[in-house]
């Protein structure tokens, strides 16, 4: 498994682990009850907090995407990937929504926002 | 305390080098006639003691030894304790080669061993609760001071018992030895405990 | 939380300086880092723990017991520039830890030797600095301690030196009982690994917190003279007043960012923190 973490990005770093396990999860890169590494080992290799190695998987608990046992360690668990994938959209949407506001209230264009939006989906 | 009374061996055996110099050269004053055998050892034997505080002292040991386990406890004991064999091996060593080189007599070598047992014994009662208390560096001034003292009341001492209890001490001759090994013993305990008590409340 | 160090109206006299520590608490299983300019008492402090001053006021527990001669089995210690007479070797270490602790761990402090390159018959006095900082901290691991206690533990070592230790800490943290307490002014060590920052100032406590709070919430704002005028003080933590702009600490960039949109605001690094708080005006 490969977690990348950038310390000079905006994101905190208990986000971008957490997101990045859980497009691992959405793409069946981790399977289902699969083994995940221990909060402190997490830590160790990624030299990071254990703190934030917490953060993370309490972040993706909540979310359904693991299950802490104690003792035993963090599993990944059964996911309805659609009802996932669905969640993220509507994430989407949200988003979406809020820049629509602000163009609105600024007289930008719909065909100015698409520009925007088709240069920066380039760039990625 | 085992642990700390090995360091300070350590210490010494770093020292190999110069312990052997030393020895050699006063192996020749020795041969010389120059220097008493029975004194000279165990001398160096407690100026090497000495040593060991001044390397503790420059790479604080003594503020990392308090970190470990009864820290401070351990430090007065093994100080005493390395000292205490150190003489008495040392002396060992001398009043063999005594009447090896000299031809002494037994019980003469023992009487004079148990002298200088004494004397050097009360020097460290009086010197380690200083040292434990100003440690070494302010209390080196004072070593001057105590060995300049020591000297000058040792020799008005001699004389006076030359002049005038010649023939009243004559009486103690017997238990001499045995009062001597008694003081030596009451003398180190009490500098032990003084010593233990300075250093449980020093402040480093 | 369980505390492995608790401390309680710590107050410690000198003459030309005070160490007041109200309330100090070290939890268990994480790493605290201790920050602080020179003279600022990360040391006096250390050293009040490890009872190596003793006349101070107030209380501190070691594992929830006054008993600090108990608690010293359990704890490893690297204190800045004091350690074993540097005409030891680390053989002769191995001989006097063996006798002074009852978890010496032969197998393990000769590994690490091995590990770090460290020669075990040479007399440390032939060491360089960060050979003499590797073997200092591997003696204080090497009796299996619940607590590490270091005093600049990292500094004197090149870069990679500090990454090799930072993962020995790290492995050390594997345990989930193990708790490290480090105080450093190389506050980049810290930024990543450590999971609490307390900072001390002046010989008092300014405050402790989550480093991933630190670095996530706080920010750097600068701005000109004529934009700073218009931000309420109350808003900032603090600021220090440049030649050709206004540097301000911010606890909270979002919110801040949403009221004063004219702004830009950076991240913060702890070393800029700590600046900020010790110079600037609040």
């Amino acid at each position: 498994m490969e977690i990348i973490i950038s310390n000079s990005s905006e994101i905190p770093i208990y986000e971008q682990i957490a997101g990045q396990i859980k497009s691992k999860i959405l793409s069946f890169e981790l399977k289902e009850k699969e083994l995940l590494p221990s909060i402190r080992s997490l830590a160790k290799d990624l030299r990071c907090s254990v703190i934030t190695t917490k953060k993370a998987y309490e972040e993706l608990e909540k979310d359904g995407f693991v299950s802490m046992v104690p003792g035993r360690g963090v599993y990944v668990s059964k996911i309805n990937r659609e009802l996932a994938l669905e969640e993220e959209r509507k994430k989407i949407e949200d988003l979406m929504e809020e820049i629509i506001v602000i163009a609105k209230t600024n007289n930008i264009l719909e065909s100015e926002l698409k520009e925007i939006f088709s240069i920066l989906w380039e760039a990625k | 305390m085992l642990g700390f009374i090995k360091k300070d061996l350590f210490v010494v055996k770093g020292n190999l080098k110069t312990l052997l110099m030393v020895i050699i050269l006063y192996g020749i004053m020795i041969y010389m006639g120059e220097m008493d055998i029975l004194f000279v050892i165990p001398f160096f034997s407690m100026l090497f003691m000495l040593t060991t505080f001044n390397y503790d002292n420059y790479n604080k040991w003594d503020l990392y030894a308090v970190s470990l386990p009864n820290g401070r406890k351990n430090t007065v004991r093994s100080k005493y304790l390395t000292s205490i064999i150190g003489i008495v091996l040392s002396l060992v060593v001398g009043a063999i080669l005594e009447m090896i080189i000299k031809n002494t007599p037994f019980k003469e070598a023992i009487d004079m061993s148990l002298a200088i047992i004494f004397g050097i014994s009360l020097v460290i009662s009086i010197l380690y609760p200083v040292i434990f208390k100003l440690g070494i560096e302010k209390a080196r001034i004072f070593i001057f001071v105590l060995a300049f003292a020591l000297a000058l009341i040792g020799g008005l001492i001699i004389k006076f018992i030359n002049l005038d209890f010649n023939l009243d001490l004559s009486f103690l001759k017997d238990y001499v030895n045995y009062i001597l090994l008694l003081l030596t013993f009451i003398i180190l305990l009490i500098s032990y405990k003084i010593s233990s008590i300075i250093y449980s409340k020093r402040e480093m | 939380m369980e505390n492995v160090i608790c401390i309680e109206n710590l107050e410690k006299k000198y003459d030309n300086f005070t160490l007041k520590i109200n309330h100090l608490e070290v939890p268990k299983g994480m790493i605290m880092g201790f920050i602080g300019e020179n003279g600022a008492g990360k040391t006096t402090t250390i050293k009040a723990i490890l009872d190596i001053i003793k006349n101070y006021k107030g209380e501190i527990k070691l594992f929830d017991s006054v008993n600090k001669e108990k608690a010293k089995e359990d704890i490893g210690v690297v204190l800045d520039e004091a350690f074993f007479p540097e005409i030891l070797s680390p053989k002769d270490i191995n001989m006097v830890m063996k006798s002074s602790y009852k978890n010496w761990d032969q197998e393990m402090f000769y590994k690490y030797l091995k590990q770090f390159n460290l020669p075990e018959k040479s007399q440390i006095k032939t060491f360089s600095k960060g050979m003499r900082k590797k073997l200092e901290i591997i003696t204080a691991l090497a009796h299996h301690p619940k607590l590490l206690i270091l005093d600049e533990a990292t500094s004197g070592l090149d870069p990679v030196g500090r990454r090799e230790v930072l993962d020995l800490f790290q492995e050390f943290m594997q345990k989930e009982e193990n708790t490290i307490f480090l105080s450093t002014h190389i506050t980049t060590d810290l930024e990543h690994i450590a999971d609490y920052i307390t900072f001390i100032d002046k010989g008092e406590i300014i405050f402790t917190k989550m480093t991933s709070e630190l670095l996530e919430d706080y920010g750097i704002v600068k701005s000109s003279r004529e934009e700073f005028k218009s931000i309420d003080k109350k808003d900032i933590v603090c600021y220090i007043e440049e030649k050709y702009d206004v540097e301000m600490l911010v606890s909270n960039k979002k919110s801040f960012k949403k009221k004063y949109d004219f702004v830009s605001i950076d991240k913060v690094s702890l070393e800029e923190l700590m600046v900020l708080m010790i110079k600037g005006v609040k």
